[in-house]
């Protein structure tokens, strides 16, 4: 049920992502989406593993991986996001130029 | 004419991107579950499946001189003769202490101490059993029945006895061959109550007198098992809330001894059990070689499945049976590295030596082998100060998670494939698991009282498919 929950909120995110994209205009170049990966899978690992370590009845060990996955997928999803907007920003510096 | 859909997609857009949505719905949970149909391997262990990364192989991580071991007695350990090891003064005075403080902190409703928890250590050993070396009379064989024996191969045999103990409550099983000039050594030369067991030629049966435990010479397999213990109640160490944990082992393997002896004698053979608590042979030392675990800096036996937290138990029997073989995990590897068992021994009685050694610390331990040998009367005479038994360095050793989480997967794949990584481990342990006890006092690392309040552990407080379906 875990992983249904799991794989519908990573299905809907995606197809949001997707759609707010192409609505908007926003490309986002192959390069970016490996840190959006990378992160998503690290947001996954942290959410089994807490859910996890919950159930092992280790509530520190559960807060330490936390971190310990959570934080490594925030700075990918800030640099997943910085990337992004960098490229979607430079045609309009380049325009302005012109 | 193409249909707009919220987000300006078009209707083929749409149905694209939930065909996409189903697959990673279908994939998540199917990559799961790959992962985990990966992560045993039945081919290593063909009788029980474990872990891929218990690999098995042809001599244990334990160094072992076979030329210089020699067959043990189990009244030399400080279970038998701790008042000759530390002198019978000593051991008066600790045993009135022992008598004192549980007096003192049960009167004081000490947490851990208590009524209730002395309650339940007494329940604990309640309903078990007889315990007999000898196949209990009663036994009705296949002659009763108008059959022959049951006949098969030993590779069938091993897997029959497995199936049957799994039922009966044994948590890993494995099988050793005995021979004189190796693993017959690990049978000991004298029980606790100092009967020489002796392997006879030509006794047909098992046999016990005043002064002899006599093992007929075609008994020549023993089964070793293990029964895991639950992991909260052991973290209320030391206390007596903890020694229900043992205690509630003991008492279980009682009746599996028992009923695999009936099992074994329905079949048509015999089954030689402990007469008592830690008899017939070396626990750890048998389950070593059978593979259901290395040794360790505990210099007691951790499985890949339930790392210290399980106890190991033997019967011989001359059911032909196809050995099973020792392993490699990384933990005898990991052990040099880690030392937190040591660390938080309230005693100081484990090694901080970084390589095991052939010297052993007294006479309750046995030479002509590789360990980290313990003092074994510090330990002992720490558990006369608490009153009960301890087990502070099962507790926080890394091995004893429950391994549901991912990372405990990939820490013991990381630590048998590559001893590099061990420190780093080590220090993730130190991380994970801060509110480990206080090495000075001694305190357990989970509160009593606080396990009094969980009332949604599993039954007898371990997850019994451990070593079926689980890394």
């Amino acid at each position: 049920m875990w992983w249904l929950i799991i794989g519908l909120v990573l299905g809907v995110a995606g197809l949001w992502l997707a759609s707010w994209a192409r609505s908007k205009n926003v490309s986002i170049k192959w390069y970016a989406w490996i840190p959006i990966v990378l992160a998503v899978l690290l947001f996954a690992l942290a959410a089994m593993d807490y859910s996890a370590m919950i159930a092992e009845q280790e509530p520190t060990a559960a807060g330490f991986v936390l971190g310990f996955y959570g934080i490594p997928g925030l700075v990918l999803a800030l640099i997943a996001g910085g990337l992004v907007w960098w490229q979607n920003k430079k045609p309009a510096v380049a325009a302005k130029k012109s | 004419m193409e249909v707009e859909m919220a987000f300006s997609l078009t209707r083929r857009e749409f149905l694209k991107d939930l065909g996409l949505l189903g697959a990673g719905i279908t994939l998540a949970p199917g990559a799961v579950a790959a992962s985990a149909a990966t992560d045993w391997d039945n081919e290593k262990t063909p009788f029980l499946g474990r872990p891929s990364w218990v690999t098995t192989t042809s001599a244990p991580t334990m160094e072992i001189d076979w030329d210089k071991m020699q067959r043990f007695s189990e009244w030399q350990t400080t279970r038998g003769s701790f008042a000759t090891y530390v002198g019978a003064e000593r051991d008066k005075r600790l045993t009135a202490l022992q008598t004192e403080n549980l007096d003192k902190w049960l009167k004081q409703n000490k947490p851990g101490y208590s009524l209730k928890d002395r309650a339940l250590q007494n329940a604990c050993g309640q309903g078990a059993a007889a315990q007999s070396f000898v196949p209990p009379k009663e036994i009705q064989g296949p002659d009763k029945l108008g059959v022959a024996p049951w006949k098969g191969t030993p590779e069938e045999a091993s897997m029959m006895v497995t199936a049957a103990l799994r039922h009966l409550g044994a948590g890993t099983v494995g099988f050793v061959e005995l021979d004189p000039r190796t693993t017959e050594k690990l049978i000991y030369a004298q029980d606790p109550d100092k009967k020489e067991m002796v392997f006879s030629d030509t006794a047909k049966w098992p046999e016990e007198n005043d002064k002899q435990r006599i093992i007929p010479k075609s008994a020549r397999w023993v089964i070793v098992w293990t029964i895991p213990m639950s992991q909260e109640t052991m973290k209320t160490a030391p206390t007596v809330t903890c020694s229900a944990t043992t205690g509630l082992t003991y008492s279980e393997n009682r009746n599996v001894q028992h009923r695999l002896q009936y099992f074994l004698g329905s079949l048509g053979y015999m089954g030689m059990g402990e007469y008592s608590t830690n008899a017939l042979g070396i626990a750890p030392a048998l389950g070593t070689m059978a593979g259901l675990g290395e040794m360790s800096r505990l210099n007691r036996l951790i499985s890949p499945e339930w790392g210290p937290i399980n106890r190991v138990f033997k019967m011989i029997t001359d059911l032909p049976l196809a050995p099973t073989k020792p392993i490699n995990a990384g933990i005898m590897q990991f052990c040099k590295v880690c030392k937190r068992c040591a660390e938080y021994c309230p005693s100081k009685a484990l090694s901080y030596d970084t390589e095991p050694t052939w010297n052993t610390r007294g006479p309750w331990s046995n030479p002509g082998h590789k360990a980290f040998f313990e003092d074994s009367t510090k330990c002992r005479a720490y558990w006369r100060q608490v009153g009960t038994n301890c087990g502070i360095c099962f507790t926080v050793c890394p091995f004893a998670s429950k391994n549901m989480a991912f990372y405990h997967s990939f820490r013991n794949a990381l630590a048998s494939a590559t001893p590099v990584f061990d420190s780093t481990l080590k220090i993730m342990a130190d991380m994970m698991m801060p509110s480990a006890a206080d090495p000075e006092m001694g305190n357990p690392l989970l509160d009593p009282e606080a396990w009094w309040k969980k009332l949604d552990l599993p039954i007898k407080g371990y997850n019994s498919a451990r070593g079926i379906s689980e890394a």
